[in-house]
Order: structure tokens, then C-alpha cells, then sequence
């Protein structure tokens, strides 16, 4: 049976606004992934430091005493924000490095935009998609963790709760836009191979994380020195949303500062696509 | 928020130009790749012809809107080509090029694709499946769980076609399908490119096989080095250049009696002969040099083995207009 030998009418039907096109790559991106076993085996990986802060507030809770930290304060949730943007890291080197790279690679991007779809539709696509995957790996944790004090503590109220979980999703947002917009713009950048994109990702992170270090300890520089390493600025952001220290506060601004700055980049650097393409 | 689809409507052959190209140049730097072209394209299967280094690939790229030209202007049903994604589910575009995502089967990779035009999951894989049928891939691989990676070039050419042809669009671009096919798989396509060119749908083929074009269509577009050659059927382009010499070859017993008969005629402007059972005679009359030849052979006692005309089909026009 062919679509027209069988009286295929045309469509007259109602089709989603161009402005919704988004949802399609990044669904189209999301099946994907959901697909792959290594990538399932990650996200679940990512729940083994929820399981131990549980532990922790579980043994907290009925012992009625802390392990030189507080697992039924905010502590549980800078010690697991510590930790999540590893999972991020590990999980955007196998899985993102190659979002805009590939369909360079491919010529999918070519097909793309052959379609009504805008280079912003594009974009928005690949960052959900990206948001999407971290998010996995951080709100949900987070806000398991919350519902587990809340559960274990009598004295943690409703409208803490609430304050908790507004924590844990401000804390999540920045972390997933932040990594999402840096993994898209060096997939974008990085010519056409993914694995170049992945592994200047991880030697990038890795090499600023010890450039922090360095400039904190060797040469004596103060709290400033964060903003220079991804994982510190997750990490500042994390201890600025949950203690309010405000020794972190250069760590919330920069993160702000540089999803605005990859983004915007990312933008300019996918329309050039369409003109450099053509 | 949701929109309506407007059909484009169709009435036959006084259905106007879907495209329009008009002056239409395009530079890569200093390189120029298309020059000056004008013409008018209107529904059924036209060829575009041309030898490597052409344009025509820049020539279907700015007709898909994929480009802008440098100059000149390119519109589709009266809207400008580029800048204009609405129009673009009008639009199905088969690239020269595999352009795909590997790990994903044929029918997930031309719904994804359909997808974006808007529709619902439903309707595109509905529309994805019937159009991969139609490209004459069967079941059980449209249902299977091969991915495109695992792909044969015949298969992927044939899920290149469908993802242009599952949102049912007016006009169709496609840049070389045949390349790379077997010849049932090329069958099946040409089958395909004459089906939807009957349906009223304006296909635009470009490709090397100049044969396997013919097969299809005996509309033409030659372009060469940027430029408008030539646009219509073999017949019309052969007619226009008959005022140039052309050729017929003849294998024969006596060649220097007939071309002492030949030379004579006022049709002939030249007359080789290529070797001792052999002659090339050049004429700007081809009719009237095919019907005289008969009445002169047999006056000058020649028994003609085989009479050919190299310049009778496309590929002679091509390289007429080429050299």
C-alpha cells in the first residue's frame, strides 16, 4: 500500500506551532538516550550518594546525634551537590559532547534546518535536552533527600520543606544550565568529532579544577580563585544556596554569568551555521 | 497554541511556476557558482544536468532556502525561498549526501524528521512508515531494528527519499537519488520520481546519469560553470542548436564514393572519412541529409552497414553545450 494509491488525502489537520519544534529534537534526542544501557546504568549510578546521605539521616535521625556534620541540616545537601557534578561531568562526556557536533558531522543539521525550524528552536532543543539529562542526576536526588528529612525529623516543618526544595531546584537549574550551555558550546566549537568536544571537556575540567587549587594554596589567592574552575563554581553555588556564605556569593555570580555568556556565544555560534552552510 | 496548514492548491498545467528563479547569482568568496540564472519551474519531473563543479547543488540549496543568493531572488510560490522557514513544509529536500544519525532505525530517524513539520507522534509515524513503503523498502526491514549505520547505500538512499516525501510536499529537491543505487533499487526510483511527477508535484532531480534521467523525464535544466545552458525536452534543446554542425556515422563498403556524392549536396558541410569501411559526415540539415542519403548510396552502388547519429541524445546535446 502506497500513501497515494490509497486515496492519501492531503493533511488538513492541525499541526503544533513552529515555536513548540523544540520538543521535537529534543524528544527525538531523549529516546535516544533512554536507549542506551550505559546511559541508564550512569543516572542510576547517580543515585549511590543519595543512598549514603539517607543512610546518613536515617542513622542521624533515630541515633539522635550528627557524624561531626549535621545530616538533618543543610550539610546533606552541599556534601551531595559535591558530588552530583561529577555524574554531570561523566555523563555529558559519553552522551552530550556529540549534540551539535554529530549532526555537523552527519549532515542531520542540513535536514534540520530544511524543516521550519529556527536555529533558536534548534538550540532550545539541545539544551533541554541537556538540562534535561542533569537534572536527572541533581533535582531528583535533592529533592529525595529533602523528602527524606522531612520524613525522618519531627521538627522539619511543611513550609521548611518548601524552603528545601526551592534550594534544591535553584541549585539544580544553575548547575544543569550551566553545564548544558559549556557542553554545547564546545560541541559546537570543537570542529566535528565528538570525542575532541569530550575530551577537552573532561582535561578542561580536571586542569581548572587544579588551576584553582593551585592559585588558592601555592600562591596564597583568596575565595575569588572559584570562579576559575567549573566544579568550584557548582560547588560555591551549592554552599551560597544552602548556608548562605558569603564568601561563595563570586561563585553564584559567576555561574549566572557564564551560562548568560555560553548561551548567548551558542546562539551566535549556531547561526553561523546557517550562514557558513550556506 | 496550534496553527492551520493551508494547502497549496493545484490546477493542472496552468498551474503557475512553483519556482521562480530570477537573475539568480551565488559567490563562495571569490568563487562563483552560480551566475545568472533565470528560469521558471513548474510542476512534473525536470531534470538537472550538469558535470561536477556545475551549481547544481548550490542550485537545489537555494531553491530548498538553505542559502541566500549573492544577487537575484528565488521564489517559491511566491515567497522568497530563504528566510522563509514557513514554507518549508512545502519542501522536501533529498541531499547529495548521507545526512543521518546512525544509531537510529529508518522509520525512527524519517519520524523524527516528520516531527518536526509539526505533526503529532501518531501522524508521523503513520507517515513516515507509509513513505518508506513507497520507496519500496518492505516490512519487515521498516519494522526492524537495524540501525541506519547497518544500512545498505541502497537503503539509505531509499530512507534519504522518504524523509523528504513522508510531509507529502509540492515540491520535491532531489540531489543525485540514483547515485550509488542497484539497478532494481534505481528502477524503483525512477518509478517513484515519475509517480509523483503525474501527481502534479514539481520534482527537481539533478544527477550524472544522464541515461538513467532520460528514462525519467525528458524535461531538462543544463547548467554548466554557474550558467544557464539550456531548459526544455531533448527534442526542443537539439532543435535549437541544429543550426551546428551535426554528425552521422556511417559503416559502409565504398566510404570515398559516398563521400564524393556527399560533398556534393549543398546540406553537407563536411564530410571525414574515418577509416576504410568508415565515414563521418557533418551536416547542419539532419533531416534532409537523412533522407538524401538513402537515394545516394544507391547511385553510387554503396551498401550502407549501419547509419548512427552520436549527437541524437542527451548526452551528446550535454556535451555539445559543454564544450
Amino acid at each position: 500500500m502506497s500513501i497515494y494509491r490509497a486515496q492519501y488525502t492531503r493533511y488538513h489537520g492541525r499541526i503544533e506551532s513552529p515555536s513548540s519544534r523544540y520538543q521535537a529534537i529534543a524528544r527525538a534526542e531523549l529516546s535516544r538516550l533512554l536507549r542506551d544501557k550505559w546511559f541508564k546504568r550512569l543516572v542510576l549510578m547517580s543515585g549511590a550518594p543519595t543512598l549514603i546521605l539517607g543512610l546518613y539521616i536515617y542513622l542521624a535521625a533515630i541515633l539522635e546525634q550528627g557524624f561531626g556534620w549535621n545530616p538533618l541540616g543543610n550539610d546533606v545537601f552541599t556534601r551531595l551537590y559535591a558530588w552530583q557534578p561529577w555524574f554531570i561531568v561523566l555523563m555529558f562526556t559519553g552522551f552530550g559532547s556529540g549534540l551539535i557536533s554529530r549532526d555537523r558531522r552527519t549532515g542531520a543539521l542540513t535536514l534540520i534546518f530544511t524543516r521550519p525550524v529556527s536555529s533558536l528552536q534548534y538550540l532550545l532543543g539541545k539544551v533541554c535536552i541537556l538540562v534535561a539529562c542533569a537534572l536527572m542526576v541533581t533535582l531528583i536526588p535533592g529533592l529525595i533527600l529533602a523528602l527524606a528529612q522531612f520524613a525522618m525529623q519531627t521538627t522539619f516543618g511543611f513550609w521548611q520543606l518548601l524552603d528545601a526544595m526551592w534550594r534544591v531546584f535553584a541549585t539544580s537549574a544553575l548547575f544543569s544550565v550551566f553545564m548544558s550551555s559549556l557542553m554545547l558550546l564546545l560541541s559546537a566549537t570543537l570542529g566535528t568529532s565528538s570525542r575532541v568536544a569530550a575530551m577537552v571537556w573532561l582535561v578542561a575540567f580536571i586542569c581548572l579544577m587544579m588551576l584553582k587549587n593551585i592559585l588558592e594554596n601555592t600562591l596564597g589567592m583568596g575565595p575569588m580563585t572559584a570562579v576559575v574552575s567549573p566544579y568550584d563554581v557548582m560547588v560555591g553555588t551549592a554552599d551560597m544556596c544552602f548556608s548562605g556564605q558569603s564568601d561563595a556569593l563570586p561563585s553564584l555570580v559567576a555561574i549566572v554569568a557564564y551560562s548568560a555568556f555560553f548561551l548567548v556565544a551558542l546562539y551566535v555560534r549556531i547561526q553561523s551555521f546557517e550562514r557558513a552552510h550556506t | 497554541m496550534s496553527i492551520d496548514v493551508t494547502p497549496v492548491t493545484r490546477s493542472g498545467p496552468e498551474y503557475p511556476s512553483a519556482i521562480v528563479c530570477s537573475e539568480v547569482s551565488r559567490w563562495y568568496g571569490k568563487v562563483i557558482a552560480l551566475n545568472g540564472v533565470t528560469l521558471e519551474i513548474g510542476p512534473g519531473v525536470v531534470g538537472l544536468l550538469g558535470p561536477n563543479g556545475a551549481g547544481k547543488s548550490t542550485l537545489l540549496k537555494l531553491i530548498v532556502g538553505l542559502i541566500r543568493p549573492t544577487n537575484g531572488s528565488i521564489s517559491l510560490f511566491g515567497r522568497p525561498a530563504f528566510g522563509t522557514p514557513e514554507l518549508r513544509i512545502h519542501i522536501g529536500y533529498c541531499p547529495e549526501h548521507d545526512s543521518f544519525y546512525e544509531n537510529m532505525t529508518g522509520l525512527d530517524f524519517v519520524t523524527a524528521m516528520t516531527r518536526l513539520h509539526g505533526f503529532d507522534a501518531h501522524e508521523a509515524t503513520a507517515r513516515s512508515h507509509a513513505a518508506l513503503k513507497r520507496v519500496g523498502l518492505d516490512t519487515s526491514e521498516i519494522n526492524g531494528a537495524k540501525a541506519i549505520g547497518a544500512y545498505s547505500k541502497g537503503m539509505r538512499q531509499k530512507v534519504k527519499l522518504a524523509q523528504a516525501l513522508a510531509h507529502d510536499p509540492e515540491v520535491l529537491v532531489l540531489d543525485e537519488p540514483l547515485t550509488g543505487t542497484d539497478p532494481v533499487s534505481r528502477h524503483q526510483i525512477s518509478d517513484l520520481c515519475r509517480s509523483l511527477g503525474a501527481e502534479g508535484k514539481t520534482v527537481i532531480l539533478s544527477s550524472h546519469v544522464l541515461q538513467e534521467v532520460e528514462r525519467i523525464t525528458d524535461e531538462f535544466i543544463l547548467i554548466d560553470k554557474g550558467r544557464l545552458l539550456a531548459k526544455g525536452n531533448v527534442r526542443e534543446i537539439r532543435r535549437l542548436i541544429d543550426q551546428h554542425p551535426h554528425r552521422i556515422e556511417l559503416v559502409l563498403d565504398k566510404p570515398r564514393l559516398l563521400a564524393e556524392q556527399l560533398v556534393g549536396t549543398p546540406f553537407v558541410s563536411g564530410v571525414t572519412i574515418t577509416g576504410e569501411c568508415s565515414l563521418v559526415c557533418e551536416t547542419a540539415k539532419p533531416d534532409a541529409c537523412y533522407d538524401a542519403i538513402p537515394s545516394l548510396a544507391r547511385a553510387a552502388n554503396v551498401v550502407i552497414r549501419k547509419m548512427t547519429s552520436p549527437d541524437n541524445n542527451l548526452e551528446a546535446v550535454f556535451r555539445y553545450l559543454t564544450r
